[in-house]
């Protein structure tokens, strides 16, 4: 089963709302991979610092309006 | 989930775990009249650079293959997921690796074994080896 963080987000929907921005999009802004990406989305990876911040400037909101603890799992 | 559908670097900890094995598998089949009573067997040198070409052709052809079919990841740089994968999976492996060697070594003095088996050494670096590789694909599918 898939391990998942307690850190949650809306980046697929906040990928919608910016013209319907591909992964592989904002993986190339980001200097990630679509991988990684994918993986942050479903939960499965906690990015590091950096690119929550860079995540949250790209979408230009805040980095709470991006991403929520909710807790151990 | 089918093989079209892993990265660059899941088929690539794929082909290393397939060759890995592979030479586990030769590696064990020359040792296994040892445990079977013929300690003798053992003293002869056996063919194990047969098992390392293999090994090699196996690692270099599978490369290439997977690398000709996702050139633009295979030329990619690893990002901090793919790092993080790597540093856990090193992490595991080596102390599997530490743990075996250690144990045989022990086992080794207390019961006054005269000699380090070139072999069991051997078969220790491959087992640590395999246990990297499949931590990469397992941490890579399920999440760091």
């Amino acid at each position: 089963m898939a391990k998942q963080i307690p850190i949650s987000n809306n980046i697929k929907t906040l990928r919608f709302l910016n013209d319907e921005m591909t992964q592989q999009e904002l993986a190339d802004k980001l200097g990630l991979t679509r991988q990684t990406i994918a993986a942050i989305e479903q939960r499965k990876y906690s990015p590091s610092l950096e690119a929550a911040f860079k995540i949250a400037m790209i979408f230009d909101k805040s980095l709470e309006e991006v991403f929520s603890f909710e807790g151990a799992d | 989930m089918t093989f079209t559908d892993l990265t660059f670097r899941e088929k690539s900890a794929l082909i290393h775990m397939a060759a890995l094995t592979l030479l586990l598998v030769f590696t064990l089949s020359i040792i296994w009249p040892f445990f079977s009573g013929y300690e003798e067997v053992i003293l002869e040198v056996k063919p194990l650079w047969v098992a390392v070409i293999l090994f090699i052709l196996l690692e270099i052809i599978g490369h290439s293959v997977v690398a000709a079919w996702n050139a633009k990841e295979a030329n990619a740089e690893a990002d901090e997921r793919e790092k993080i994968v790597v540093m856990k999976s090193n992490f595991y492996s080596s102390h599997v690796l530490g743990f075996i060697l250690i144990g045989y070594i022990s086992l080794s003095m207390l019961f006054q074994i005269p000699f380090l088996s070139i072999y069991f050494v051997f078969i220790a670096f491959v087992i640590a080896e395999l246990i990297n590789y499949s931590s990469q694909f397992i941490l890579s599918r399920r999440g760091v």
